[in-house]
Order: C-alpha cells, then structure tokens, then sequence
C-alpha cells in the first residue's frame, strides 16, 4: 500500500514536470475537441497522432495519447446533450435525457452534471487502477512462453465481443487481421513470407497505416455524404449546479463509477456498453422510471460516470497484462508497443516511472478536464458548427502525416488508402474493424508464444494445459467466450443492441 | 446484403485458398527453431477457408436473417467515395513531384470545393493555410522528411 503510493508520489513528481503537464493538457484539449466533432472519434483521434508523437518521448506521448483517449469520453457528451448527436458511443444514452433537459432550457446543467460526474467516478476509479493494476502485474511476473500464449488467447477472447452483429464476420476480421500480420519476416526464424519479392513488403505492413486506414480514414469516406450539424441554439445558463443537484446525483455517480469500473476490467467490455448498462441500472432501481427519457438529470450522469470509469478500468487489464478492452485501447497499446513498451506483467517492473507517470497524469487529467469542460463549455458548443467538408480534408492530411512519420515511405501513405477503402467496405457489408486491428496488433505475441511453448515441450500442446496459470488463463478466456456468446444468443434483441451500440 | 456477403466471401474464401497455397510452399519445421514460418499462416488460412465457406453458404441458402437487409448505399454517394479515393491517389502519386505543400493545397482546396461547394477563393485559401501550416510544423519545425518536389515546397 504505501509501496504504491510512495509509486504514485514519484509519477507525479513526473507527470508534474513541464513538458509532460503540457502534453497531458493538449491531449486533454485535442480529445475533448475530438469527443465535441461528430465523425471524429477517440480511435482515429489516436490512430492519427501515435505516428506523430514519435518525436515525443515516450512518457509525453502516452500522457497525451491517454489525455486524448479519456478527454474524448468528456466531450462526447456535449453534442449528446447540444445537438442530439453522440460524439462517442458511450455518449448515446446521454442524448436521450440530456438534450430533452437542453430542450428544456436546463442545457447548462445537464453539461455540468456530465463534467462533474466525469470527473467524480474518472477520479474514484483511477484509485482502482492505482492499487489493482501493479497486483495483477506483480502476479504475472512468473509467466513464461505458455503463459504468454495463454494471455494471447484470453485478450483474442476479446473478439467475442468485438464482432459486432455477427459473430462469424468478427471471427473472419480478426483471422484476415493474424494473415495480414504474418506478411514480412517470421518472427522466429526470419524468413520471408507472402512478400513476392517486394521489398516494403518484406519488411511487412506496420499496423499503424493500416489502423489510420481503418479508422481515420474510413471514417471520412463514410461520411462525405453527411451534412453539417446545427447546433441547438439556446443560451447556457446554470453552469453551475445546486447543491440539492449535486446530492441528488450523487449515488448515481457512486453506483454508476463501480459500473463503470468492474465492467471496465472485463476484457471486450467497452464505455459503449457500460454506459447503457449503469444508464439501464438507474432506471429500474429509480421510484419514477418514466422520467427517464423525458428530461431526468440521472439520465445524464450515469452513462457519464460509467464511461469515464471505465476509461480507467480498462488500463487495468491494459497495464498488467496487455489486453485491451476495447479498439481505442488496442490502438494505444500499438502505441506502448511501437515505443517498446510492452504491456503486461513486466511492465511495472521494467519501466515503473513510465506507468505511474502515466497513471498520475490521469489525475491531473481529470482536473484538467473538469475546467476545460465547465467554463469553456460555451466553446466547445460553437466548435460543434465546423462544418464537415472543412474538417474532413484537415483530417486527410493528418491521417496522411501519420501514415508516412511511421517510416517515411508513401508505401505506408498507398496502405492507409487501401485499408481505408477496405475499411469502407467492411463497415458497408457489416464486418468490424476491431477484431482485425486487435489480431493484426497481438499477432506477433501470438506466434512467438506459441513456437516458444511448443519448443519447450518438443511439440506437445498439452503443455498449455499441464501448467497452472496458463491452463486457469486459457479456461477464463474459454468462460468469457462462452458466456459472450450465451448472451448474444440468450436474448439476440437486446444482445443485438447493445452490439450496434459497441460498434 | 446477401449479395454483397456472397461477394466478400467468395473473394475471401478465394485469398485464403493462395495463402494455404503459398504457405505450403514454405518449410514447415527449421531445425533449432521448431515450427516453420509456414505453419501457422497454413492454420489460419485454413479457419479463414472455414469461416468463409461458412458464410457462403449461409448466404446462399438464405439463414441470416441480418442479411436480408439492403446495404445502405446509393449512386451518389458511391460516385463521391470514388472521387475522394481516386483524389488520394492522385494526391499520393504526385506529391513526389509537386512537393507535399503544393499538393496539399490542390487536395484540401479541391475536397472543400467538392465537399461543401464553397467559393474558390475560400477554399484555396484553406489549403493555403493548411499546407503552409503543415509544412512548417512538420517538415521545418519537426524534421520530418517530406517529399519537397521540383518547386521545394
């Protein structure tokens, strides 16, 4: 305990210093601009800049890219409530009260109970990443090659639950993710594979063109038809909320942050899901559930709270074992891993300041945060009137940027491009872009893990199962499966909703 | 959507067969290092082939009930993807020799022109200030190596 706060203590002797507070503050502000801009999500906001902060070092630029990631959780709610349209995902059950409230002339304090909900359960689970994470970690630190593969196999789970509407689609992304990986060098052997003599090719397809392909770039194809949005036009008063507000929410935000968190830890349970989830939860326990959707306050900050909280407790898994929990955080952990940090249980061992700089900067980030959110909210409303065709080429061109900072060949540009168009392509014919990115991200891990293992045990698989870890990580990974998919089949109206509402 | 499912299947299922292929060309064990490159590139085709048949002959046989719908595209906005892909690679192709500035300013001038319909002026002027701005972010204040061509902009 005070082992891990003397940690913490250090990280932000770190995340203090100068150029990281500056980092951490313009990841803020670019992920709540991300989060405010309908068609711009945290994902591409990420899949952009990674390639560009490699002028950065590395402690700078996860601060920034984490700032981005849960600052966008921020802003994603002031469309929801301005403009009726979701910035995020996980800010859709947020439009259905907050802009009834707006409608009601009560936009400023819908907009101040989301900040200030944001920030009381993004604050409480950060406290829960604090002293859960180097746990897990710490016990993860006898893992060996059969481990590895195991925790491979538990993170590839994730697909489950990724895979959107049909799972066979999702099962077909990821195994077309693991092909795409395996073009280049054989990570055991060196020998070149599915290259036909191209030499960019042999050096393989790096994954963050094809994630600014799939994201940045699909997303701006797939909206060319779409029109700008006008914002509702209403004066914002009562920015600053009453106490009897604030003690009315308050359990909400308790409840909706524990929510949030635990469903944060579970591998493949995005803030798109909890948000519904902690949304659905106060509506059954409340004495009058048929003000939800009509305008209730509850409504607002309980899929704000549980989103924010899961923001943090998806750096739970992240951290200790290196299993992201949803695409924003699979593209960050391409970033730790093109920085060559490794997630998972060495991390915290081998590069200790790295992660509690980080983990302290999501403290200060929350701070910063909450002012950038609740005075300058006024702003971030006007920006929500940037109209599409002037946002979209910008976005090109920095998608573009992030392509070619990766190894500065325009081979990486043209990949971006296809994957873009595939990209399109697959978000028309309903296959998701996730379970791809994740496979094509763990494939290496995956392969090397495994040829190890088998090595070790003259080729006998049942090594997996013979050791104690891995056979109990290989058995989670087979119940979160299962049960995934009992739900999806269990109840498929309800399981199909909240799929389209992951995706 | 069933057409377009039997489409992706039938092409993936196509791809993963020249993997299986190719994968069968390489060695499947190396002496020291144990499974060869080809092994799993072999298995995961192979569940790819799987998986796509699979798909095929749902589609075929009509039992999603998900792809009875109708794919949400219509001609215009098909023509307007294929414009904005085909300006990309133009883009690409010609920064080489127009340099990154100057071939900014054509694609952001040209894209907000299409996009928005804006006046000319406005829209060269946006790709001016793009251009401008990411030049001397990137390229002079970054060092990042971008492609100057015959004008070095």
């Amino acid at each position: 305990m005070f082992e891990t706060l003397s940690q913490l203590m250090n990280g932000f002797a770190i995340a203090l210093a100068p150029q990281n507070l500056l980092f951490g503050f313009i990841g803020c502000l670019l992920g709540t601009l991300i989060g405010v801009l309908p068609g711009i999500g945290p994902t591409s906001g990420i899949a952009m800049l990674l390639p560009l902060t490699t002028i950065l070092e590395p402690t700078a630029a996860i601060i920034m890219l984490a700032g981005l990631y849960y600052g966008a959780m921020y802003g994603g709610s002031t469309t929801a409530i301005l403009v009726n349209i979701p910035g995020e995902v996980s800010s859709v059950p947020t439009a259905l009260d907050g802009y009834k409230l707006a409608r009601q002339g009560k936009a400023g304090l819908a907009l101040s109970m989301a900040a200030i909900s944001s920030f009381v359960a993004g604050t409480l689970s950060l406290l829960g990443l604090t002293f859960f994470a180097p746990n897990l970690a710490k016990m993860a630190l006898q893992f060996g090659p059969p481990e590895y593969f195991a925790l491979m196999v538990l993170a590839l789970s994730v697909v489950v639950n990724l895979s959107g509407r049909s799972l066979l689609k999702g099962l077909i992304s990821g195994f077309v993710g693991f092909l795409i990986a395996s073009i280049g060098m054989d990570p055991m052997t060196g020998v070149n594979r599915f290259s036909f003599g191209n030499l960019n090719l042999m050096s393989g397809i790096d994954f963050i063109s094809v994630i600014i392909g799939l994201f940045a770039v699909t997303e701006i194809l797939s909206n060319v038809e779409e029109n700008a949005v006008d914002v509702y036009q209403t004066k914002l008063t009562g920015l600053w909320p009453k106490l009897s507000d604030l003690i009315y929410t308050l359990p909400a935000m308790l409840r909706s942050t524990v929510i949030g968190f635990f469903m944060g830890l579970l591998p493949g349970c995005s803030p798109g899901v909890t948000s519904f989830v902690a949304y659905d939860t106060e509506k059954r326990i409340s004495k009058n559930p048929e003000k939800f959707g009509t305008g209730e306050i509850l409504g607002v900050v309980a899929p704000e709270g549980a989103n924010n909280a899961t923001t943090s407790g998806g750096f739970v898994p992240l951290m200790a074992f290196g299993i992201p929990s949803g695409p924003a955080l699979a593209v960050l952990l391409g970033g730790l891993m093109m920085y060559g940090l490794q997630p998972g249980p060495t991390l915290f061992e081998k590069h200790g300041d790295f992660v509690w700089a980080v983990i302290a900067s999501m403290y200060v980030g929350n701070v910063i945060l909450l002012v950038l959110n609740l005075p300058l909210v006024g702003l971030w409303a006007k920006l929500c009137k940037v109209p599409y065709p002037i946002l979209a080429p910008m976005v090109l061109v920095f998608s573009f940027l992030g392509a070619y900072s990766v190894r500065f060949k325009l081979f990486d540009v043209g990949i971006a491009l296809v994957f873009g168009l595939i990209g399109w392509i697959m978000k028309k014919t309903d296959f998701p872009a996730s379970p791809l990115i994740l496979c094509l991200i763990l494939a290496d891990m995956f392969e090397t893990s495994l040829k190890q293992s088998l090595s070790m045990a003259q080729g006998n698989p049942l090594i997996f199962l013979s050791r104690p870890i891995s056979l109990v990580l290989i058995l989670i990974a087979l119940v979160l499966a299962g049960f995934s998919i009992y739900t999806r089949y269990s109840d498929p109206k309800k399981a199909a909703q909240m799929m389209v509402e992951s995706e | 959507m069933r057409k377009a499912n039997i489409i992706v299947a039938s092409t993936l299922l196509a791809l993963s067969i020249f993997i299986i292929y190719q994968a069968k060309k390489l060695p499947a064990s190396i002496p020291g290092a144990g499974l060869g490159p080809g092994v799993v590139p072999f298995w995961l085709a192979l569940c790819l082939a799987f998986l796509s048949a699979l798909l095929l002959i749902i589609n075929i046989l009509n039992l999603d009930k998900y792809a009875s719908g109708q794919i949400s595209l219509n001609r215009q906005e098909l023509i307007s993807v294929g414009v904005i892909f085909l300006t990309l690679i133009l883009y690409m192709i010609f920064m080489e020799y127009l340099g990154f500035g100057i071939a900014t300013i054509f694609l952001v001038t040209f894209l907000s022109k299409r996009l928005g319909n804006y006046a000319l002026w406005k829209c060269s002027l946006l790709g001016i200030v793009v251009a401008v701005v990411s030049v001397q972010v990137f390229r002079n204040f970054l060092s990042m190596p971008l492609p100057t061509g015959f004008l070095g902009f």
